[in-house]
């Protein structure tokens, strides 16, 4: 009996080593992997809208960082947050992402991504280069991943597109309504987007 | 081409001193006006380029508008080829001779860009990007009426390019000119209906998505390819600045603190 356990727990600590190992992907791995997830629920032809929407917002909810992601783009206004008002403002930013993105997902057709090239920066970070290929040459997108490793792994903190980092874009939108209304303002905005955004997207209504 | 003369002057006194800074998405003084003015240009677009580009968009295949877009862009042969002379770059030169005769000829007077079917896709130039490689800074941005995002650099770079812009004077019939411009203006605006949509959408401050997104992409197109450490100010990334802030309670690096 007692060997058996012990046979157990060692095949247990064995499988857990390996699925470790299986998890730690280099950033270009983590950035095709979840492209490739992506795409295959794009095209899964048996899922409505709203199923898609959920199941990428959990793929893009794993493979981003929030936390650092609402730390950058509040940079010097994160003092200025308590604790539940930085929670709240996760929340709400995670929110507005979803729903501004989410809404392209009927809009897919058949686009590829292709792995450009990967590049050290600063802090240790890497930035993977991709494109995003839509038949001509002259009308591919490229996107940029920045990642930087929490606990092992690869997490996305910035996407930039075409050259336009989301970071720097929403901290210079933040920037401006934090220094006049404090972080409330802020909070309040978002949340009111959001909800406003929510009854846009009620069934059976289009643009 | 007296413009030619005066650019290549100019030219050749800045190269020297040639470095090209990272943006500054903040050098806006004269924000209030920039604000009104795009309060301005996005009533003209809700209510006039817009649904006529709705209306372009629902009428014409996207075979055609993705025509006129190289149409257009193969016109601007001029412009191109007199900045790819002044940056000193042959190879660019050779691809803008040869893709404007694969396109005018063989690609029906430019609507088929066959040139990039065929390897060499259009490169970004205008007068502008010659200015910011000789080391000219952006300056104060500037929204201007109807015309959108700019900066003083780029605005004078538009004059430039306005003036190269030889087509009109070779037909010089008014009526056919501004015809074409206003197709050119209300296909390109078709072609980005989506986008504009979703950056509307996305954003919580148009006015500062707007001019943050065109000081990134503008420097992008000047630096080409992005060297490492990428087109951002150095603590763009760096969380720890913020989190000491809180035992220090100051706000270094910030010129703009009211």
């Amino acid at each position: 009996m007692l060997r058996n356990a012990r046979a157990g727990l060692l095949a247990a600590a064995l499988l857990a080593l390996a699925a470790g190992a299986a998890r730690a992907e280099s950033p270009s791995q983590v950035v095709d992997g979840l492209a490739s997830q992506v795409i295959a629920v794009l095209k899964d032809g048996q899922l409505s809208s709203g199923q898609k929407r959920d199941r990428i917002e959990q793929i893009a909810y794993n493979a981003i960082d929030f936390v650092t992601l609402s730390k950058l783009v509040l940079a010097r206004n994160w003092a200025k947050f308590s604790p539940e008002q930085r929670t709240q403002f996760e929340a709400e930013f995670k929110r507005h992402l979803s729903m501004t993105y989410g809404r392209n997902i009927d809009n897919y057709q058949n686009e590829k991504v292709q792995i450009t090239g990967e590049r050290p920066e600063s802090r240790g970070d890497v930035t993977v280069q991709s494109k995003i290929l839509r038949g001509s040459a002259s009308e591919n997108i490229a996107v940029d991943y920045r990642l930087r490793q929490a606990d092992g792994q690869w997490k996305i903190i910035d996407v930039i597109i075409e050259g336009v980092s989301l970071v720097s874009n929403f901290r210079s939108q933040f920037q401006d309504i934090v220094a006049q209304g404090g972080p409330q303002k802020l909070l309040t905005l978002l949340a009111d987007k959001n909800a406003s955004g929510e009854s846009l997207q009620a069934p059976g209504v289009k643009d | 081409m007296r413009p030619l003369r005066l650019l290549l002057v100019a030219f050749t006194l800045l190269t020297g001193c040639a470095t090209i800074e990272p943006p500054q998405p903040d050098n806006d003084p004269y924000e209030h006006l920039n604000r009104d003015i795009f309060a301005f240009n996005e009533a003209i677009d809700q209510w006039g380029l817009e649904p006529v580009a709705r209306g372009w968009n629902w009428l014409t295949p996207e075979v055609v508008q993705r025509g006129f877009v190289n149409f257009f862009n193969n016109l601007r042969l001029p412009i191109v080829l007199t900045n790819d002379i002044l940056q000193g770059r042959p190879r660019w030169v050779a691809e803008t001779i040869g893709r404007f005769q694969a396109n005018t000829f063989l690609g029906f007077f430019g609507f088929w860009d066959i040139a990039a079917d065929f390897g060499v896709p259009p490169h970004v130039q205008d007068s502008g990007l010659t200015l910011a490689r000789a080391g000219i800074k952006p300056g104060p941005f500037l929204m201007a009426p109807v015309l959108g995002p700019t900066n003083l650099r780029d605005l004078l770079g538009f004059g430039i390019d306005t003036m190269l812009n030889i087509y009109p004077f070779f037909v010089n019939i008014p009526y056919v000119t501004i015809t074409a411009g206003g197709i050119d203006i209300v296909n390109r605006r078709s072609r980005a209906l989506d986008q504009v949509d979703e950056a509307r959408r996305a954003s919580v401050d148009f006015y500062s998505f707007v001019r943050n997104a065109y000081v990134q992409r503008r420097w992008r197109e000047v630096v080409g390819e992005q060297p490492a450490g990428g087109a951002q100010a150095e603590d763009l990334y760096d969380v720890e600045i913020f989190e000491d802030q809180v035992e220090e309670g100051g706000d270094p690096g910030e010129p703009n603190a009211p």
